[in-house]
Parts: C-alpha cells; sequence; structure tokens
C-alpha cells in the first residue's frame, strides 16, 4: 500500500486539534445529554474505563469493533471508554469513527459536529479510489496508535440481531495491514432496544460485554481479511447469544 | 473450458448473492454483478474467493477490481485456467 500524502496527514491533524480544542464544549454538552437528558446508565463503567487504560498504555494499534443499533453507538461507546477530562488531554485516544456521508451529508450541523468529532465520511458508492484514500488515511493513523471504531456491519440492524450477511472485511483487511493490530470487541445495547432507533430510549440501562482480540489467520490477502474479520463476528455473536439467553 | 461452461459455474457462485434473481435469470456477459444482480459491494470479496476456489485460481486486488461483469469474470477465468 503507498504511503498517505503528506497533504492529508496534514489535514488530519489540523482536524485532531480543532476537535481537541471544541471538544470541552461538544463533550459535555453530549455527556450532559446522556446523562442528564437521556439519563442513561452503564453499570460497569468503571470496569470498562480501567479495561481501555491498560489496552491505551501498551501503546499498539487498536481497532475497536461494536455492533450497530443506534446513530448514537460510537459517542455512547466512546463515554463507556474513558472521561471527557481524560480525553481532553488525551484526544489521540479518541477514536476515529468513519461513518457513511449520506448520513450527514443533508445538514451543515452534522458535518460540522462529525469533523469535530474526529469522522472520516465514506461515501459508500463512491469510487475507489476515494475508499483507497479511505483505508490510506485509517492504516496512518493505526500506525500512529490513534484508535478507529469501525461496525463491521456497515449499518443498524434493523432486525436488532447482528447482520451477518451484511459484514464487510475492512476491519480485518486493517488488521492484516497494520503489524500488531489489537481489536477491541464491543457488544453495546440498551437492555430495551429491540431493533435499530436514532437513540436509545430514555432510562436506558446498556448491557455492555467486551474482549480484547489479536487477529489470527493462516491465509493471505481476501482470505485473510475474511478470517480475521469472522473472528470479531464470532466474538459480537457470542456476546449476542448471552444477551438472548438472560434478558430474553 | 469454454464460456458457457465457465459463465454457468459463474452464476451459479453469484446465485446466492444476487438480490434480483430476475437479472440472474437473464444473465449475459453483459450484466453489470453489482448494479444489474444487485449484489452487495462487500460481498464482492467472496465472490472473488469462490472463484478461486471453483477454478483453483489467485485473483489478486488489482485483477479483482476489474471483476465487474459477468463478462469481466469469464475473461479473468479464461486466461488464469488458460
Amino acid at each position: 500500500m503507498s504511503q498517505l500524502k503528506l497533504k492529508y496527514k496534514i489535514l488530519l491533524q489540523i482536524q485532531k486539534l480543532l476537535g481537541n480544542i471544541a471538544f470541552f464544549i461538544l463533550g459535555n454538552l453530549v455527556f450532559f445529554y446522556f446523562k442528564f437528558i437521556k439519563k442513561y446508565k452503564i453499570n460497569q463503567i468503571k470496569e470498562i474505563r480501567n479495561f481501555y487504560k491498560n489496552i491505551i498504555r501498551k501503546n499498539q494499534p487498536l481497532l475497536i469493533c461494536p455492533n450497530h443499533l443506534t446513530m448514537v453507538d460510537s459517542a455512547l461507546i466512546q463515554w463507556a471508554l474513558a472521561s471527557n477530562w481524560f480525553y481532553l488531554f488525551r484526544f489521540d485516544k479518541f477514536p476515529w469513527n468513519i461513518p457513511a456521508k449520506e448520513n450527514v451529508a443533508k445538514s451543515i450541523l452534522f458535518r460540522i459536529i462529525t469533523y469535530l468529532t474526529k469522522c472520516i465520511l465514506i461515501d459508500r458508492d463512491g469510487p475507489k479510489e476515494h475508499k483507497e484514500l479511505i483505508v490510506k488515511k485509517l492504516a496512518y493513523l493505526l500506525n500512529k496508535k490513534e484508535p478507529i471504531c469501525i461496525f463491521i456491519e456497515g449499518t443498524r440492524s434493523p432486525t436488532g440481531k447482528l447482520l451477518e450477511e451484511q459484514i464487510n472485511y475492512g476491519a480485518g483487511q486493517l488488521a492484516y495491514d497494520i503489524p500488531d493490530t489489537e481489536i477491541l470487541v464491543i457488544y453495546f445495547r440498551g437492555k430495551n432496544q429491540t431493533q435499530k432507533s436514532d437513540f436509545p430510549k430514555k432510562n436506558e440501562e446498556f448491557f455492555v460485554r467486551y474482549n480484547l482480540i489479536k487477529p489470527q489467520y493462516q491465509s493471505k490477502g481476501f482470505r485473510a481479511h475474511k478470517e480475521i474479520t469472522l473472528q470479531i463476528l464470532h466474538e459480537l455473536k457470542n456476546f449476542e447469544n448471552e444477551y438472548f439467553s438472560f434478558y430474553q | 473450458m469454454d464460456n458457457q461452461e465457465i459463465m454457468q459455474k459463474v452464476l451459479k457462485i453469484l446465485g446466492p448473492y444476487a438480490k434480483n434473481k430476475e437479472a440472474l435469470n437473464n444473465a449475459n456477459e453483459s450484466t453489470n454483478i453489482l448494479k444489474d444482480l444487485e449484489v452487495n459491494s462487500s460481498r464482492l470479496v467472496d465472490i472473488i474467493l469462490a472463484l478461486e476456489d471453483e477454478f483453483d485460481i489467485e485473483i489478486d486486488d488489482s485483477e479483482a477490481d476489474k471483476v465487474q461483469t459477468v463478462g469481466a469474470a469469464i475473461e479473468l477465468i479464461k486466461n488464469k485456467v488458460g
């Protein structure tokens, strides 16, 4: 894979810097909204944050791969992983996101917010060159040990269960291309979440399971991308089975 | 292996991924895999892997990118299997 051009490296660093400056306001607004307006509750939040801090100490490339049910999953997971104070001083560890361009393109406000919250917009129907540039940007960020959140399902699940037929192998590709990448697999869902929605319900409590995996693969190229992604899916499915055997 | 034989095998592989079954039944060499057959782009990798297994060939990234139509897949396979 050829290197990312200097222009894009600088633009990513500017985006991160501006995001860091805006985070004091944006981060606290989101926290206030989740905690006091929506009254969301993550029971094991201390345990999760300790787990994330221990991962960060290792300073290795990190992919975060959750299931996907609501529009604010990535924000909820960012909240679960560390406090706003932590992110304010370690904004490099605030995970990058890759939302679909069509979801935010309509609103200038959404575009600004996603820009400031370390989002790299992807046009899923875009040309090959666009997708290659995104992969290069992500590889560059991973090499710099900046965590990246990727939803392997690519879209929110309308059935409320993992969309196996939708999974794409992008996370597997990155984990294969960047040596020593670890993958934090997170299953995150509101206990009253039955299908996809924009937001979890008010007063929602979250079921959270997570595991850090080191990708294992025997093959090369596309097959290895698939092999690694199926490991992520396998972990998510185990957590989902646990959820349904417990709560349904 | 002639074009017809390769085409039948290719269409059999595409079958489970094609949402537009009518287009699959009427497919010819100019049929576009993503647009006409309405195959999810994420599944292209699975199709490439299935083609590799079926024809015992290896397809690299740049070759995979060119597999946009049924005809392109047939052409690639023909070149590989000799």
